[in-house]
């Protein structure tokens, strides 16, 4: 077996042996960072194809659970699987197609999307959804954020299925414990449970982050001063345990209250009318979209007239409005409209367009051309 | 036996979802009831008005569709809209799709109107209720 960059050696023992029962996959890189597993990418010298071996821990018993849930589910935007295997007890792996792009998170924190793009990418989760949450099949993700979700030349594939559980006969699952931040409210408590609505609540967040909306992983940073006065008491009197437990119980606060996301931190190009249709789609548990296919018809009417916005290094940019571009530029703290022809190059200032507050350009340029 | 209804109109698709018989119907998911493409769509356009309509279809584990039949001359002739969308559902969908004259709706109401309790007050989803009623068995 070759392989240039990645030391085999260095490699842990549950990955030496998945190697060594798949003699035609040639490692090229090794990722660790997932919470329940590894991942090795390279090359399947027979199917000549790039592939992903995903290794993760398993309870007993449980062994099949995460490729046989997914090898049922056959749709463009869920993730294949080649090849499973089992190497003890506790400790399995398959083999799927790699995702050039990596996951969301990295995807998102890499390139600026436009909002043709965002559109397209949520719309391809929710077309997923569908066939998780088809008569049947009746899966829920209970886990849907950025990290599981993967991208190959702008196409998105639900991943991860460590979490996904069957629904019962009353359409509900239990809940899962996975990522509080994207733990919907009803997920929460004694009476906590998972239905399809809920992983609604997860796509909307994922919407929220494709469209430009902020959140941050540092869970302090959605304390409140109170919060934060609780949390050194905390601290002086308790250990880690307390403190986890005190920083959760002040997220779930938060998360009920339906006060997690931050919706002014969608940027200001993002019509309110898909600004609202997400906000529905994060909504308490009953007044949210019941499925993914009024999630999905929502999306498809707001399509229509859609300004293609994108953060550039240069500013926002307005791309191929009637066969125009145009880009809110800053010079010394004066903001103006630069505009040219789609696909042209240049961008020249405009004199057509006022010049000053990003604020005021920004309403002048929506007023004079017109868009949502 | 669940039945989507589609009027097309323009560049819209009014839909209404029946399940159950003639005698004895529900109306399903009654906020899926309006698609629409633009007058000049694009794949993208195109993609988003499938995954929908396919979403929808497998949620709701339809059986038939039933689209209202275009005129092809004369006065009332259908226009590129309807006739693209038309495309795209005979195209994507898995279902069967049988077209009804709004004449047949007609005929069916001299003797079924009675069983049509459910009917929608506005105008266009009333019709595409109509045009579900129709694949009903």
């Amino acid at each position: 077996m070759i392989s240039t960059t990645v030391d085999l050696a260095g490699l842990p023992k549950e990955a030496q042996q998945a190697l060594s029962q798949f003699p035609e996959f040639v490692i090229s890189s090794f990722n660790d960072s997932g919470a329940n597993g590894f991942v090795m990418m390279g090359r399947h010298q027979v199917l000549n194809k790039d592939v992903a071996i995903k290794i993760y821990y398993h309870d007993k018993g449980q062994v099949d659970q995460e490729p046989a849930l997914v090898s049922r589910v056959l749709h463009d935007n869920v993730l294949k699987v080649y090849d499973a295997r089992k190497l003890d007890d506790t400790c399995s792996y398959y083999m799927m197609p790699v995702a050039n792009e990596g996951d969301l998170a990295g995807f998102l924190d890499k390139y600026f999307i436009s909002l043709h793009l965002s559109h397209k990418l949520l719309c391809q989760l929710l077309s997923g959804l569908s066939a998780l949450h088809a008569p049947g099949i009746s899966l829920v993700h209970r886990d849907l954020k950025p990290e599981n979700l993967l991208i190959h030349d702008d196409i998105l594939s639900i991943a991860d299925f460590g979490s996904v559980r069957r629904l019962g006969e009353d359409g509900r699952a239990p809940a899962s414990r996975h990522s509080i931040l994207y733990r919907p409210p009803e997920a929460f408590g004694d009476d906590a449970f998972f239905d399809s609505s809920s992983d609604v609540y997860q796509a909307g967040m994922v919407g929220y982050l494709l469209f430009g909306g902020k959140l941050t992983n540092d869970l302090l940073k959605y304390l409140t001063v109170k919060d934060l006065l609780g949390l050194a008491e905390v601290r002086r009197t308790g250990g880690q345990f307390e403190e986890s437990r005190f920083v959760d119980e002040c997220l779930e606060r938060r998360i009920k209250k339906n006060t997690l996301l931050d919706w002014s931190s969608l940027p200001c190009y993002v019509p309110a009318s898909l600004a609202k249709i997400l906000k529905n789609a994060t909504k308490a548990h009953g007044q949210r979209y019941p499925s993914v296919s009024e999630f999905l018809a929502a999306l498809a009417r707001v399509k229509k007239g859609l300004p293609d916005w994108i953060d550039t290094v240069d500013g926002p940019m307005l791309c191929n409005w009637k066969k125009l571009d145009y880009l809110i530029s800053e010079n010394k703290g004066v903001y103006c409209i630069k505009k040219g022809k789609t696909g042209g190059g240049s961008l020249r200032n405009s004199n057509s367009f006022l010049a000053g507050e990003f604020s005021d350009v920004f309403e002048d340029l929506k007023v004079k051309l017109g868009f949502p | 036996m669940v039945v989507i209804g589609v009027l097309l109109k323009g560049h819209q698709a009014r839909i209404v979802t029946l399940s159950g018989t003639r005698d004895s119907h529900v109306l399903k998911s009654p906020k899926f009831n309006k698609l629409e493409l633009p007058a000049y769509p694009t794949q993208d356009d195109v993609e988003v008005f499938v995954q929908a309509i396919h979403a929808h279809c497998v949620k709701e584990g339809v059986d038939k569709i039933v689209i209202n039949k275009r005129n092809e001359s004369g006065i009332g002739a259908g226009g590129a809209g309807t006739f693209l969308i038309e495309g795209v559902l005979l195209a994507v969908c898995k279902a069967v799709i049988e077209p009804s004259h709004l004449k047949t709706i007609a005929a069916t109401d001299k003797t079924n109107a009675h069983l049509k309790g459910q009917r929608p007050g506005t105008k266009d989803l009333g019709v595409a209720y109509d045009l579900a009623f129709e694949g009903l068995a």
